[in-house]
């Protein structure tokens, strides 16, 4: 397992080392960040200036390998945009996306195990049916919308919670409903399937002849089976939301990593895009290495293999 | 979904409104920036957000009379051209940093060797680099700032880029020092910031008398950033916020329909054209290269409705690069009216009768720059619009790669032509028409201090650019406001707004 997990994390590290030089290529080819930290009324000379001031006229493998350099180090370099080490706006930003995360994951596997299984015991039922009708409208309305009508609903025609902001918990109900319901249909229906497949399966009927109470049969033998490719999802969600929300960041105005990396960007502030991305990519990394370990808590079948 | 509906849906629920933070028991205004406000420190970022906070927070030894266009004393009680390239500025008695410690002679010459100091890595550094020449203490109220070269800009520069800072505040050469813990001189000093979040002002009540900027009405001032403009619009209705700028028209115009907002739009000093490639960089032959395709393009566009239809506002069709009041644009140029039947005409005489094909590559407004295509095809030229971000877009224009693009210009806010020379002068890789005559008036316009010169050379200048429809020039911006109806504001006549002379009715 240690050799695997080791396997995973090399490969992982490369992978974000490519990631990173990609996007360090694809900014520095694709525009002039020397224009950008001058402004848009900047003259020829001032960005010519400052093109020499902050060592853009120097070789692209220059400036990378030096970010190369200064990431081992520890030195993840300053921002253009925002005058700040790169770091330290990454950990003001983090609380902010956190909760978010959090917030969004327990809606997603509250409803969407909760109906999942729920629509499970009784295919084609009405609940059932119900179930699925709300999985398909979730999965059908863009997440702006949706924002944009619960602060219509409950911060407008009925205050109940704040328009936007990030300043309490009232803050994030909100925008964690609208995060969250987007993955809901995804549980949902791998949960419903899963279940629907355990509960027909012989085990199950055998533990109903030896007269296990349902309760016992659904939750400790029949739901721990089914969530195993619901644990692979999840876990890519909690990638993607950790990764932040540009869209519901933007709507609730969050001050998180979606909107940090949104306006980085924007103001093609290399250090603090390459940072976020590198970020995001050991994110995924790690997360896809622990979503194997804990399948392989689940089915003991996979730590043999 | 469309702000009318968001509107809608809203009005019928404003009975059961939110009780609102933003209001005049507290007597705490909420404005609302589309974008963030990345630093406290308005030397290190040149966005539109941090002007406004800089212009409540900064005060520099002179600053802008948007009526008059003359420079009035700030801190400087006055000021006094010794020669045509230097001047010296008696400082105002009494005046203090929000910390309470005085402004004196040493904390502006401090302020103008680091901004011109290149290692400091201001974004205004290298806009007074070409001529600040030293900053020196005569005595103890008195600097003496002389430049290289007669700069006629030199006052415009030292009231925009040469915002004052205290003596050693950046320690032994900390950029970052006054990003988030900032202490100023003008009419606000700032309780609490939330990079990227919000902003909280304070007015100061150490704020000198008798100075060119309004004390300040309100007593806090709350800077939130909300990006979408659906959010802002139902804040707006809820009480949650007092003010916005840059409203786009549309949004505007719904908001200031209701009874619980008002709608302001006022002039931006922000002008919009299209710089042909009239040299011939990207092709020795091209069309743009042809005076009679220049003349067409610009009878082809139909100012007028782009203005009506899609600008809104207070913006007005332009036949030059230049701002009503300007100085150095009094001057009667050929105007190319809409007449797309004598662009046809001018097309077949310098030999395209068919029209031809261009890239034009541009980076603001889409649907004018849209219009404007479709204008041309209907004279039979195809204008294919590469759309990109302005930082693309210098990217191209350095490496001469542009047959046409679309320039949007601020000035500062300067009231002078000279603050647009960029497209004018020689070796800038704005300037696509390579016109000796108009690079050598625009270069003697920027060396001397005489401005009756100056007027004669600009007007031989954009005589030129104009006859020879070197640009084609189409707007000037609007600038919408919206805000609560309890809210007193007047639009500025330069586009920047001026928070603290805003009032509670």
């Amino acid at each position: 397992m240690l050799k695997f997990i080791l396997k995973r994390l090399a490969l992982g590290l490369a992978v974000a080392f490519t990631v990173s030089l990609a996007t360090f290529l694809m900014l520095n080819l694709a525009a002039d960040p020397a224009s950008m930290v001058a402004g848009e009324d900047a003259t020829q000379d001032a960005i010519e200036q400052i093109r020499v001031q902050f060592g853009f006229d120097r070789p692209l493998y220059v400036r990378f390998f030096e970010w190369i350099g200064n990431v081992a180090t520890g030195d993840f370099g300053d921002s253009y945009y925002w005058n700040q080490p790169v770091f330290d706006l990454l950990i003001h930003r983090a609380p902010v996306t956190l909760t978010l995360a959090a917030g969004s994951l327990t809606v997603t596997v509250g409803v969407g195990l909760t109906l999942g299984v729920l629509a499970a015991l009784k295919p084609n039922g009405w609940l059932d049916r119900f179930a699925l009708s709300l999985g398909t409208a979730a999965q059908a309305i863009p997440n702006f919308w949706l924002g944009l009508i619960l602060i219509i609903l409950l911060g407008v025609m009925f205050p109940i919670f704040p328009v936007s902001g990030d300043t309490s918990w009232k803050h994030f109900v909100l925008p964690c409903i609208v995060l969250g319901t987007s993955a809901v249909p995804q549980v949902l229906r791998l949960t419903r399937t899963g279940m629907i497949e355990v509960l027909g399966s012989d085990y199950i009927r055998t533990a109903r002849a030896k007269g296990f109470r349902p309760r016992q049969i659904l939750f400790r033998h029949a739901l721990r089976n089914a969530l195993l490719p619901v644990v692979s999802v999840i876990t890519i969600q909690i990638g993607y939301k950790l990764g932040g929300s540009v869209i519901t960041e933007t709507v609730f105005a969050l001050n998180g990593l979606g909107r940090l990396a949104y306006e980085s960007i924007l103001g093609a502030d290399i250090p603090t895009v390459q940072m976020l991305v590198f970020f995001f990519a050991l994110i995924f990394i790690v997360l896809s290495i622990l979503g194997d370990i804990l399948n392989a808590w689940l089915d003991p079948r996979m730590r043999v293999e | 979904m469309s702000v009318k509906a968001l509107l809608t849906a809203s009005v019928i629920a404003l009975s059961s409104a939110m009780p609102a933070l933003a209001d005049q028991a507290n007597d705490t205004l909420v404005a609302a920036f589309n974008k963030e406000v990345q630093t406290l420190d308005g030397l290190y970022s040149t966005s539109r957000e941090n002007l406004i906070l800089s212009y409540l927070t900064s005060d520099q030894l002179v600053d802008l009379n948007p009526e008059t266009g003359e420079y009035d004393g700030a801190l400087a009680e006055s000021y006094t051209w010794v020669d045509d390239r230097t001047i010296d500025f008696t400082l105002r008695e009494g005046i203090q940093f929000h910390d309470g410690s005085p402004v004196t002679v040493e904390d502006i010459v401090y302020s103008f060797e680091w901004i011109a100091d290149e290692d400091s890595d201001t974004r205004r550094g290298a806009f007074i680099r070409g001529w600040f020449e030293s900053a020196v203490a005569i005595d103890d109220r008195t600097v003496r700032v002389t430049a290289t070269n007669p700069y006629p800009l030199m006052l415009r520069d030292i009231a925009v880029f040469v915002l004052t800072r205290q003596a050693g505040a950046y320690g032994e050469g900390d950029t970052d020092s006054l990003t988030q813990q900032f202490n100023g001189t003008g009419p606000y000093r700032i309780v609490g910031f939330e990079m990227g979040a919000s902003v909280t002002l304070e007015r100061f009540e150490g704020y000198y008398d008798g100075g060119p900027k309004h004390e300040g009405n309100i007593e806090t001032i709350y800077l939130r950033s909300i990006p979408d403009w659906g959010t802002v619009t139902a804040e707006l209705l809820s009480g949650g916020v007092n003010w916005s700028f840059n409203v786009p028209d549309d949004i505007a115009q719904d908001l200031g329909a209701l009874p619980m907002a008002d709608h302001t739009t006022g002039v931006s000093t922000r002008v919009s054209f299209l710089v042909l490639d009239a040299a011939g960089v990207t092709d020795p032959e091209g069309p743009l290269t042809n005076v009679l395709v220049r003349q067409a393009l610009n009878h082809a566009v139909n100012r007028e409705e782009i203005v009506e239809f899609l600008v809104g506002g207070s913006g007005r069709p332009i036949q030059t690069t230049c701002n009503l009041g300007m100085f150095g644009c009094d001057v009667e140029v050929t105007e190319y009216e809409y007449n797309p039947e004598r662009a046809m005409e001018l097309l077949a005489e310098a030999g395209y009768p068919n029209g031809f094909e261009f890239e034009l590559t541009t980076y603001r407004e889409r649907p004018i720059m849209e219009a404007v295509a479709a204008d041309l095809a209907e004279i039979g030229v195809t204008a294919n619009i590469n759309h990109v971000r302005l930082s693309a877009l210098s990217a191209l224009r350095g490496d001469g790669e542009l047959e046409a693009f679309q320039n949007a210009w601020g000035f500062y806010a300067t009231p002078d032509l000279g603050a647009i020379s960029n497209y004018y002068l020689e070796g800038s890789n704005r300037n696509l028409h390579h016109d000796a005559d108009v690079e050598g008036w625009f270069r003697a316009a920027l060396e001397t201090v005489d401005q009756e010169e100056r007027a004669a050379l600009y007007a031989q200048a954009l005589t030129r650019v104009a006859d020879q429809a070197y640009l084609l020039p189409i707007f000037q911006y609007s600038q919408n406001y919206v805000h609560s109806s309890d809210v007193t504001f007047e639009a500025p006549a330069d586009g920047l707004p001026r928070l603290n002379e805003v009032s509670w009715q």
